[in-house]
């Protein structure tokens, strides 16, 4: 138990040193990749809980990221009321909208195939709604006009504000759901849940309402990620903040990453969104050579999902297994503790 | 005879579940027909029969995962036909699975920790009350063990601790002693008698002859769906009924004692 607690707050704390350290030491461009990068990582966690800790492989995720984005266009231009005070009030909206896909689903036994059917159609019927909106902007999208900058305005000079905000969500939503999985009974009922809600349901544990709750979360994280990247890009529209593109990265991310790890979909977001950008540029960008980047990133991705189902957080993931050794010596003189 | 006294018996605050007239249809076959019994508290009640008996139909329908067609369910008087699996766990009905599912990145101590949080809502003391009853079982040494790592015979033991830590008045424990050795059935049957000291109403459904012969107070016997007997170890074994049921006609004449022969192995058979 100490060891594994040691080991995993010195990956934490060297990976919050170099994540701290980053932006003072790379350039404009360089930072715009953490920007994005940290933004992923943020969407993927979220993911995770529900889809990776949960059952739930959501492809409404664009929903909730959409609500946010539109939320902070939409009410810019009439800004009476402060930025946050949208922020918030997105993240409320996805986190009901949330509870309510992911209990409905539930109560109905929509999973696995179909709860990614239900879900991708779902965000289609979003886009839907959002693109025929003539004061959404429609397809051309909506301007998010700059009135000023600092943290209040939800505005920096200096884009690595942006930065800083994605990462402090980041580590806000790590502890919290770091927390919920060890401290709390709910969190215990997780993997229950997900592996078996027949069991999980005879034992009273309310199926619905703890996926419903999960996906809930997860909505709420993703909204608040929508609301800072339409900050940052002062641009909101369909082909932006409801394409299937950022779900679907979100998704390899964990996958490669490590499904239900804690540090598996940053590894994950990092690999993605940083290995990509790094592979395009020392291949070439801007030619041909461009696709052979994507070819080649495919293939590692192939790679990696194929020799390391448990992702890359599960490389250094020690099986807490017994072997049978260790076994027959617990039978010999079972009884005693650490 | 003592099994009788007891069905009519019903009021007896020894009587932790009765069952009565259930009957269970798949399409127009019932699986499961007239059925009714007894279990009473600080005892155990043994369901045996062939394959296909209805005996797991059974066990789902008294914990709720099925519906019956017809019948009614009295768990310490109160009636609960109409619940739920999940309603009738929290008012202390708690059964074992023969886990054959993948709940495999779950702990062994986090599972046996949500059973406790039946009655311990707040984690460290539902977890203070897992630990102690893993202890209690010699299975502590698991609690931190993913349950995909855990060998067959101990995932057993730690879903028998699931259910033991939820503090159940009335335990249904599936087939718990399947596959064991005969001393791992030996350990088995001495942790059922514990629960059953604490007045717990045990009742197992179980192939092993051993642990039913140990442990069991009162015997259902279960055949095509129907209850054929019911009486002590001692009255059903020497029943003809039961003892053709189990063995079949045969040419040589019914054998003259039953416990001669491996009755789990002739169930399976059937």
């Amino acid at each position: 138990m100490l060891k594994k607690l040691s080991y995993n707050s010195v990956i934490l704390s060297i990976g919050l040193v170099v994540a701290i350290a980053l932006p003072f030491f790379v350039g404009r461009s360089l930072q715009a990749v953490a920007i994005i990068t940290v933004m992923y990582a943020l969407m993927a966690t979220a993911w995770n809980f529900a889809g990776g800790y949960g059952s739930q492989v959501s492809f409404a995720q664009m929903i909730a990221f959409a609500i946010g984005a539109y939320m902070v266009a939409w009410s810019s231009p009439n800004a009476t009321v402060n930025v946050w005070v949208f922020v918030l009030l997105a993240m409320v909206l996805s986190a009901v909208i949330g509870f309510a896909i992911g209990s409905l689903l539930s109560q109905r036994r929509i999973e696995q195939f179909y709860f990614v059917v239900v879900t991708l159609a779902l965000t289609e019927v979003m886009r839907g709604l959002v693109a025929t909106r003539y004061d959404l902007g429609g397809l051309a999208g909506l301007q998010v006009p700059l009135e000023g900058y600092g943290l209040e305005l939800l505005q920096f000079r200096n884009k690595v504000g942006f930065y800083w905000i994605l990462l402090v969500a980041l580590l806000i939503t790590l502890a919290v759901i770091g927390l919920v999985l060890r401290r709390t009974m709910f969190g215990k009922s997780l993997l229950l849940v997900r592996d078996d809600r027949d069991y999980a349901s005879s034992m009273g544990i309310n199926v619905p309402r703890v996926n419903g709750l999960t996906l809930a979360f997860s909505f709420t994280v993703t909204a608040f990620a929508g609301a800072v990247y339409t900050q940052y890009l002062r641009f909101a529209s369909p082909q932006v903040s409801l394409t299937l593109d950022i779900n679907i990265v979100i998704l390899l991310s964990v996958m490669v990453g490590g499904v239900a790890t804690i540090a598996g979909p940053i590894y994950g977001a990092v690999i993605f969104i940083a290995g990509q950008e790094i592979l395009s540029r020392t291949i070439g960008s801007g030619t041909n050579l461009n696709r052979f980047s994507e070819i080649a990133f495919a293939v590692l991705v192939l790679i990696v999902v194929g020799n390391f189902p448990h992702g890359l957080a599960g490389l250094q993931r020690r099986r807490r297994g017994l072997t049978q050794l260790d076994l027959a010596r617990v039978d010999s003189d079972s009884g005693e503790q650490r | 005879m003592t099994s009788q006294e007891i069905t009519h018996d019903t009021e007896s605050a020894t009587l932790a579940l009765r069952c009565e007239n259930y009957t269970r249809y798949f399409g127009t076959l019932a699986a499961v027909e007239n059925v009714g019994f007894t279990a009473r508290a600080a005892a155990t009640t043994a369901i045996i029969g062939p394959n296909g008996a209805g005996k797991t139909t059974l066990l789902n329908l008294l914990s709720g995962m099925l519906k019956p067609s017809s019948g009614r369910l009295w768990l310490k008087g109160e009636d609960v036909t109409q619940l739920g699996p999940g309603a009738r766990y929290q008012r202390g009905l708690a059964r074992t699975f023969q886990i054959t599912r993948p709940i495999g990145a779950l702990r062994a101590g986090d599972l046996v920790t949500l059973g406790a949080g039946r009655l311990e809502k707040r984690l460290p003391a539902a977890r203070d009350k897992a630990r102690a009853v893993m202890e209690d079982m010699r299975i502590a040494d698991l609690w931190d063990v993913e349950l995909s790592a855990v060998p067959a015979a101990q995932v057993r033991l730690v879903e028998f601790a699931r259910c033991v830590a939820s503090d159940p008045e009335v335990m249904f424990l599936d087939e718990l002693m399947a596959g064991l050795t005969p001393s791992e059935v030996d350990v088995v049957i001495g942790l059922v008698r514990t629960e059953v000291s604490r007045g717990r109403a045990v009742v197992i459904v179980e192939h092993v002859m051993q642990a039913v012969k140990a442990l069991a107070d009162d015997v259902v016997v279960l055949v095509s769906g129907g209850v054929l007997r019911t009486g002590t170890y001692e009255e059903i074994v020497r029943d003809p009924k039961v003892i053709e049921v189990y063995l079949g006609r045969s040419k040589h004449g019914a054998p003259a004692d039953v416990e001669d022969v491996d009755l789990s192995a002739s169930g399976e058979s059937v």
